[in-house]
């Protein structure tokens, strides 16, 4: 028995150091730079693994709608360009008339649809009053409510009525990820019908789709008539699905995918260099930071907030959690957004010792933290309470496993102390805020006229000077004034992984421009 | 009356002589229609209350359908919007009895919430993917297991026994996906022998596609044949230890290896069969972890993604094909025990 099992060993010991050898091996290899000063070249037919989820659908208007694949096949009116900045797309100019209550948004002219047919000022009037109907439930209604109606300025002229002056519309057109600022053949829409339209839609942008499986895989070709010419480089593109990192890596790694999107643990994110691939960051725009339900006790009292500010290590819980990848943050925007301020005059760093002092003088604090579901969200919560029960607090963490919408039933109830939260396209601020900070929104963890109104002048001044001051002010006022909500950390939600590729990302831009990438 | 002539064939000449309503009844009567005619009937309930728990199990949940897709950019007003758009503001009950109207009289599984696409043709594109990565897993360690159970019992705690019950142990306490995703960095990553992801179907090329979904089959084959070489070698040791037949056989001189595959691998192999339809469940589980790991394009993406959406057409959709999956495989069991067993063929043995 003793000689076989000593046997069974042997093989098996033989068997692991020939795994361990390869898998060596292949961790030894370097890394590659991934931006070079030659000149791009076409060709090339590369798969992108994502694990953001393919789309269910690619008609702007109906759901589930969203991200890179729309960008391949509409482009954009406009792109995020550097550090919140506007890239003028297929849009090339806006300019307001009218006392700031008519925008007039120049279309590029000469575009066409992969139809043959013309993109102009009433193709996009066609879009927009379609997008703008309530009933069509688009999710792009909530940053443009204060549209009143689109008309046609001219050929390539439309122009935009607003209810009242909204300064920041430009901005909130290039903030969003949304069916405005795609626009669809209205000739391709009419004969195809919507769901049809939605499975083999017709665009301006870089590529045009050559097969589509919804959820699943979307298979893109290069579109020969594409106004930015010699743009595209790619020949082909296929976006197919993938669960987890780990399975996104090993697709890169092995070379059955060219780019792996949207690697979102920091431990993997830290990884990929040594696997032999390259790591492309996208510029972050989200934050994380905690909401106070300021309603209710215990923290309708100024106090009790400050001691919660006061009260947890954010430096130790960046450097433990996020292994250093996710920097510090003071107010809601990032360094990638518009009007970012690096720090914010008065903002608590962690003092457990004046934390401490408050719960004594209030009779102790009892609350509870809700969190979303990922690991990383539930480690926040795990660190906070630990901090705040080393200083005399009573937490209990509840963990929001249907993820967002449980968490926002949570705030909406009012079912909550804190809430952990993150969130992202912040660049160009206040336009997202007013999800958490507005009297009208049932997110909102609080309701103060003050914070209205700076919100109001911001979003409406046309001048950016004003609107930064106004933006400057409103940080210093809900941030630290009255202490409603505590942003900790930029949340580098996610970065891409690639083999071969260059020009995958650019820094400062929060998004891979596919027209750019090109093949080794 | 139609199938009854078709089971009389013209070859047959006892049955040719019969009235076609006598045939029928004789029909009726035997032991092996009585059993499908009853299994099919009891699926009629299976699938009501897999359904209607799964549809009250959605709507309870947190958030609902409209909004899960609106995320982040939800309001109150675009919230009750996306209701109303969707059809979602009747109560759940009069969704649900309209789905299984439209389902049961009509065959007609709706459209997904989401796209506006039928269920049956999002259904229709990937079920034979799944199946295709079932079935192989299924065929791949019944293959294995059957010849290693042999081998096994032929010398309980002998080498062969040793190394399979090592093996075993493994494959039944390693979850699939790790198996999945460690497979993946051996023979993808490290060895670059098959793909890491992606699927060919067979119009591929047999080749190309078999490349494909060797790995996502092999890691749910895996534990099947951890399982199904334990049951069945400890099934065939019971079988050659104990039976008065095998004592028999070696009385009149039989060799043990005749004895065991002629005699009691037929007679070991009952629960074999049992165990082997009670695990459609795990491959069908098994399949929706492998295709998130390996990027194919089958059920397991469309149903997590249905149901992270509440698209509660497609869910339901999925789930009853399922659910007719899993009564199929235990009927074809009962068949399998019939064809077997005397016993059960003959109706001396209740079903």
């Amino acid at each position: 028995m003793f000689r076989v099992s000593r046997t069974l060993l042997r093989i098996v010991a033989v068997a692991l150091a020939v795994l361990v050898a390869s898998g060596g091996a292949s961790m030894a290899s370097t890394a590659h730079a991934n931006t070079s000063t030659s000149t791009p070249k076409h060709g090339g037919n590369i798969t992108v693994t994502t694990e953001a989820g393919t789309p269910v659908a690619l008609d702007p208007l109906q759901n589930g709608v969203g991200g890179d694949p729309t960008t391949m096949i509409y482009g954009g009116l406009v792109e995020p360009g550097l550090n919140g900045t506007i890239g003028w797309d297929l849009a090339t100019s806006y300019k307001v008339a009218d006392k700031n209550l008519v925008g007039e948004l120049a279309i590029r002219p000469g575009v066409k649809f992969t139809d043959g047919t013309t993109l102009n000022a009433s193709a996009v009037v066609w879009n927009w009053r379609t997008d703008l109907l309530p009933a069509n439930a688009c999710t792009c209604l909530s940053n443009f409510t204060d549209i009143s109606s689109v008309s046609i300025g001219g050929p390539d002229l439309v122009d935009i009525h607003f209810t009242q002056p909204y300064g920041s519309f430009i901005d909130a057109l290039n903030a969003c990820d949304c069916a405005l600022d795609w626009i669809a053949s209205p000739t391709a829409y009419a004969s195809e019908g919507a769901t049809k339209f939605g499975q083999a839609p017709v665009g301006a942008g870089p590529f045009e789709v050559s097969a589509f499986v919804p959820s699943e895989s979307l298979t893109v070709v290069r579109n020969p008539h594409y106004w930015d010419s010699p743009q595209p480089y790619l020949n082909s593109i296929t976006y197919k699905l993938i669960g987890n990192d780990q399975s996104n890596l090993s697709a890169v790694q092995s070379g059955s995918s060219q780019i792996g999107e949207w690697v979102s643990s920091p431990a993997n994110l830290r990884s990929v260099k040594g696997l032999g691939l390259n790591l492309d960051p996208i510029a972050p725009t989200g934050d994380f930071w905690f909401d106070i339900d300021a309603f209710a006790p215990p923290f309708n009292n100024l106090q009790a907030r400050e001691a919660l500010q006061y009260g947890a290590d954010y430096p130790a819980l960046l450097k433990g959690i996020f292994l250093g990848l996710y920097p510090s943050l003071e107010d809601l925007s990032t360094p990638a957004d518009l009007y970012y301020e690096k720090t914010v005059p008065g903002y608590r760093t962690y003092n457990p010792t004046a934390a401490e002092a408050i719960v004594k003088s209030l009779g102790g604090l009892t609350f509870a933290i809700e969190t979303g579901p990922s690991p990383a969200d539930i480690q926040v919560a795990d660190e906070f309470q630990q901090n705040y029960e080393a200083e005399g607090m009573t937490v209990t963490v509840n963990v929001a496993t249907q993820g967002f919408a449980e968490l926002s039933a949570a705030i909406s109830g009012h079912h909550y102390g804190i809430v952990t939260n993150f969130g992202g396209n912040f660049y160009s601020p206040p336009i997202g805020w007013t999800t958490w900070t507005s009297c009208a929104s049932e997110l909102s963890s609080f309701c103060d006229p003050e914070v209205t109104t700076l919100e109001s002048g911001a979003l409406s001044a046309v001048r950016a000077s004003v609107r930064a001051a106004d933006i400057k002010e409103l940080n210093e006022y809900a941030i630290v004034k009255e202490a409603y909500i505590q942003p900790f950390a930029v949340n580098t939600s996610y970065d891409v992984a690639s083999k071969n590729m260059m020009d995958v990302t650019e820094a400062g831009v929060p998004q891979v421009l596919w027209q750019t990438v090109w093949e080794k | 009356l139609s199938d009854s002539t078709t089971i009389a064939s013209p070859g047959s000449r006892q049955e040719t002589s019969l009235l076609p309503g006598r045939v029928v009844s004789r029909i009726y009567r035997s032991t092996i229609v009585r059993l499908i005619v009853v299994r099919l009937l009891q699926t009629i309930p299976v699938l009501f209350g897999v359904t209607f728990i799964l549809f009250t199990l959605l709507n309870v949940l947190p958030g609902g359908t409209a909004a899960q897709i609106l995320g982040t950019s939800v309001t109150p007003a675009l919230l009750k919007a996306l209701t109303i758009k969707l059809g979602l503001n009747h109560p759940f009950i009069i969704r649900y009895f309209h789905w299984l109207r439209l389902a049961a009289l009509h065959g007609n599984l709706g459209t997904s919430l989401l796209n506006g696409v039928p269920v049956a043709t999002s259904i229709g594109q990937r079920l034979p993917v799944s199946a295709e990565i079932g079935f192989v897993a299924f065929v791949e360690a019944m293959v294995l297991a059957v010849p290693v159970a042999i081998l096994a019992a032929r010398r309980p705690r002998g080498v062969l026994d040793r190394m399979n019950l090592i093996i075993s142990m493994f494959g039944i306490s390693c979850p699939v996906f790790v198996l999945a995703l460690i497979a993946s960095l051996v023979f993808a990553v490290h060895l670059h022998w098959l793909p890491a992801i992606g699927y060919i179907p067979l119009s591929g090329g047999l080749w190309a596609n078999l490349r494909t979904i060797l790995l996502p089959a092999s890691s749910i084959a895996f534990g099947l044949f951890a399982a199904f070489s334990r049951i069945l070698r400890a099934d065939l040791i019971d079988q050659m230890n104990g039976q008065d037949y095998v004592i028999t056989a070696r009385s009149v001189g039989l060799a043990d290896w005749a004895i065991l595959i002629r005699y009691a691998f037929r007679n070991a192999v009952f629960n074999l069969i049992t165990v082997a339809a009670l695990y459609i469940g795990t491959i069908i589980a098994g399949t929706v972890l492998v295709e998130q790991i390996f990027g194919i394009p089958g059920m397991g993406t469309l149903l997590i993604e249905a149901i992270s959406y509440r698209d509660e057409p497609t869910v339901l959709g999925i789930v009853s094909i399922l659910a007719c999956i899993v009564v199929v495989a235990n009927l074809l069991a009962d068949l399998l025990y019939a064809a077997l067993d005397p016993r059960i063929r003959h109706g001396n043995s209740r079903v």
